[in-house]
């Protein structure tokens, strides 16, 4: 006798079919055979299985059964796929045929409950319409169904809630989990604190607002002890409140990681030690990294020269693509990494270079050796670019950072030019500036006259490449947003060319 | 002496063995200079009349830097032949200043010509041989720099100018080497004073106390040169178009202000300064390093 049903593993962040198929032989010595498994842990799942049958008041077929996972090698062990194997087990012994379309996901308890899973997230966006019959997932599962397809999804609770359903036709206990979708919605955190509290430094706030409004990667020099990681923090706390769509993809992104859930912030701030290594910061095939924890976040490179240099490479790629891909054993793997950037760094190693009352001890050589640990290539993928002086006559005439009443007057501006983007580029399908392909770069990017002979003239005397003309365009459209002017003015672009990292030699 | 202390920076060029050129006549017999020199490019002749030396600090202020700005945007198409060290700061300046002058520049080396030293001047070595100038040494293709090799490159720097011009140098340096060799030669030596409490121009302020010409401003080196032009010092607010741009040139000309405080101090609101500012950087009237501002 044989019976099949389906399932799903995540790979990366993808959803991989899987099929489960049992086989109960009439004859041979009863014993349970997996196939189709890397290796693991499978022994004790089924016997725990074999628990939860007779705690449930289920009989166990006590013949020889082969349980097999299609295709083969992709799970090393049955943790998630308890709920399937029981199923099929459950319906090939009460005597159903062949197999089913229904999809059953979660884990099984020796009591016989389901355990509730957060992987089951990742079924929306329509990957289950029209390939599968019914959904079944154990109850408190999240769930997002954002297209509202016309996918059946049933939660149960228990493994005698299902067999009621499943052989005696009695459907009592089943929710009709449709209306539950978003059933979880993270908390927006970051209600306190914003820029104003931080003295001074008019210009480095000015480039954060841009920064954060258009989503432009910024990094900020100047000496030690002017408020670089202050800013940065504070940063996190400007950070327009994304859509359903971010939240459902941070809690991804965390899940992904292996965060608990309630642990995932709508604004992940991640803030790596200069230690890091290439595979906890990228991630690896099997592991993603802080990437992409901090994905539709702020990743936040506190002194960026002392990284690794390969780290800091290695970032390059995952910049320019929001998203980290590996191939693992024939299955390809993506990651989601699309996070704003900035870094911090002083001008050397002593850190005291631009200090105006402190003498900074390094040679040339020693500042040449420093610098070139940040390469031009990476230093192009910096948007903006902006010194924190810390000595600004605003901060020593102020004695306390501004008031900042409920409603900070920055954060709104941000609020507007990121809705302003957003409706514009929806039709491209992102939501930022920054992330304007440079095929639409002159359509959307309308330059009044005098801004584009400004730009011509800049381009020909500090020899931009063609990257660095776009990301500027980029920029001066951020600029102009905020300021909710439809055509890039003169101004605008002037402001943007200030922040373009420019070779400074004759 | 205390050169070459930590990591030398070394890179060779895989290329034809360098020309070997007898010693180029310069100002007066010198004695104890090589016979020949090492050559990459064309050496060019006339250094008697056309050579200007130009040394200075590794450590270049901004001050240094606004201070050749300004001579080069003078000697502008004047055929001078500027010779300097190759070294990072005040030589590497000098050339690239010369380069963008349309100046011929020879850069002598402490070392084989055929290695760049330092390395991160690769491309300024492609750009002097390019240009019409020539890299210049009395060492063998391969030679490495050592401690001993400095002050004999300096030696042919002061030979080969007619006048030396020292814009920043402390107390022990190699451009002191360099002055003391010129004056031996029988060279104008103009000495850039500056502030006598900082220790970058305690060697210019040494020289112009022991005689050397104060250099106050181009006007000076260009006659001494032989060169006839009427202007000898930019002038700042006859260059600006509107009120707004003198504004900001007075006050770059006291000091040296981040974006913040130029719009304090100036009390133009940032967005209409940015404006301005970039279009000043694109006339350069002025020029911005590590987010400060300078006057050009």
């Amino acid at each position: 006798m044989y019976y099949k049903v389906r399932s799903f593993v995540i790979k990366g962040s993808t959803v991989v079919d899987l099929d489960i198929e049992v086989t109960i032989s009439s004859r041979g010595i009863p014993r349970v055979e997996v196939t189709g498994v890397k290796g693991g842990e499978c022994v004790k799942s089924i016997r725990k299985i074999r628990t939860a049958f007779s705690n449930s008041g289920l009989e166990f077929p006590n013949k020889k059964m082969n349980v097999n996972v299609y295709p083969a090698g992709l799970i090393s062990d049955l943790a998630d796929i308890e709920f399937p194997i029981s199923m099929s087990i459950l319906l090939v012994h009460s005597g159903s045929v062949s197999g089913t379309s229904d999809l059953f996901y979660g884990g099984v308890d020796s009591a016989g409950y389901l355990v509730p899973s957060v992987k089951t997230i990742f079924m929306d966006d329509g990957w289950a319409s029209g390939r599968i019959g019914r959904l079944f997932i154990p109850d408190k599962s999240y769930y997002f169904n954002e297209k509202k397809n016309d996918l059946n999804v049933y939660k149960l609770s228990s493994l005698g809630d299902a067999a009621k359903f499943f052989i005696k036709g009695n459907g009592m206990t089943l929710i009709e989990s449709q209306s539950l979708s978003h059933s979880y919605v993270p908390e927006i955190r970051g209600g306190a604190g914003c820029f104003c509290n931080v003295l001074g430094n008019a210009r480095a706030k000015r480039a954060l607002t841009i920064s954060i409004s258009g989503h432009h990667n910024i990094l900020m020099l100047g000496p030690s002890g002017t408020g670089k990681s202050l800013l940065a923090e504070k940063s996190a706390r400007m950070f327009p409140a994304g859509t359903t769509k971010d939240v459902v993809e941070i809690l991804k992104a965390g899940v992904l990681c292996g965060l608990p859930v309630e642990n995932v912030v709508t604004t992940p701030f991640r803030r790596p030690h200069i230690s890091v290594s290439e595979g906890s910061l990228i991630g690896s095939p099997r592991m993603p990294g802080e990437a992409t924890l901090g994905h539709k976040g702020i990743l936040f490179l506190d002194e960026m020269h002392l990284f690794r240099p390969k780290v800091l490479n290695s970032l390059k790629t995952v910049i320019d693509l929001k998203k980290i891909e590996f191939h693992n054993e024939g299955v390809p793997v993506s990651y989601p990494a699309d996070f704003l950037l900035i870094g911090a760094a002083n001008n050397c190693m002593c850190g005291l270079l631009g200090a105006e009352d402190r003498q900074c001890k390094c040679n040339g050589k020693d500042i040449n050796t420093y610098n070139m640990r940040m390469n031009a290539s990476l230093l192009e993928r910096f948007d903006i670019l902006t010194y924190v002086s810390g000595s600004s006559l605003e901060a020593s005439r102020l004695k306390n950072g501004e008031e900042c009443h409920a409603t900070c007057p920055v954060r709104e501006q941000i609020g507007k030019a990121v809705s302003i983007q957003r409706n514009r580029l929806a039709h491209l399908g992102i939501s930022y500036n920054s992330g304007i392909p440079y095929n639409s770069i002159n359509r959307i990017c309308n330059l009044e006259g005098d801004a584009s002979s400004l730009l011509e003239m800049t381009v020909s005397r500090y020899g931009l490449s063609t990257r660095a003309v776009h990301r500027i365009l980029a920029v001066s459209r951020t600029i102009a947003d905020l300021e909710n002017a439809s055509e890039i003015s003169a101004a605008h672009l002037a402001e943007a060319v200030q922040y373009r990292v420019k070779n400074d030699k004759p | 002496m205390f050169y070459g202390a930590g990591i030398i920076f070394v890179y060779m060029i895989n290329a034809a063995p360098s020309d070997i050129v007898v010693f180029p006549s310069c100002g007066g017999p010198v004695k104890g200079l090589p016979e020949n020199l090492y050559v990459r490019g064309t050496l060019p002749t006339g250094f008697s009349e056309k050579g200007l030396g130009i040394v200075g600090s590794r450590r270049i202020s901004p001050y240094g830097i606004r201070v050749l700005r300004e001579l080069f945007y003078f000697l502008k198409d004047t055929e001078l032949i500027v010779v300097s060290g190759f070294t990072a700061g005040t030589d590497s300046y000098a050339h690239e200043f010369a380069l963008g002058a349309g100046c011929i520049t020879v850069a002598v080396m402490p070392c084989g010509c055929d290695i760049v030293h330092p390395s991160t001047n690769k491309e300024l070595y492609k750009r002097i041989v390019r240009g019409g100038g020539a890299v210049v040494s009395e060492f063998e293709d391969g030679f490495k720099p050592r401690k001993w090799t400095y002050p004999k490159r300096n030696r042919i720097i002061a030979a080969l100018s007619k006048v030396l011009l020292v814009v920043e140098a402390s107390l022990n340096s190699g451009s002191m080497i360099t002055a003391y060799f010129a004056s031996k030669y029988g060279r104008k030596i103009f000495s850039v004073p500056g502030d006598i409490y900082t220790e970058r121009s305690a060697g210019t302020n040494k020289l112009a106390a022991e005689g050397a010409e104060i250099y106050l401003s181009p006007g000076q080196l260009m006659n001494e040169m032989g060169i006839n032009k009427e202007e000898t010092r930019r002038n700042g607010t006859t260059a600006a178009d509107d009120d707004r741009e003198s504004r900001i040139l007075s006050v770059l000309k006291e000091k040296s202000p981040d974006f913040d405080d130029l719009s304090s101090e100036t009390g133009i609101p940032g967005p209409v300064l940015n404006k301005i500012i970039v279009e000043m950087m694109l006339k350069n009237l002025i020029f911005e390093k590590g987010g400060v501002y300078y006057v050009l």
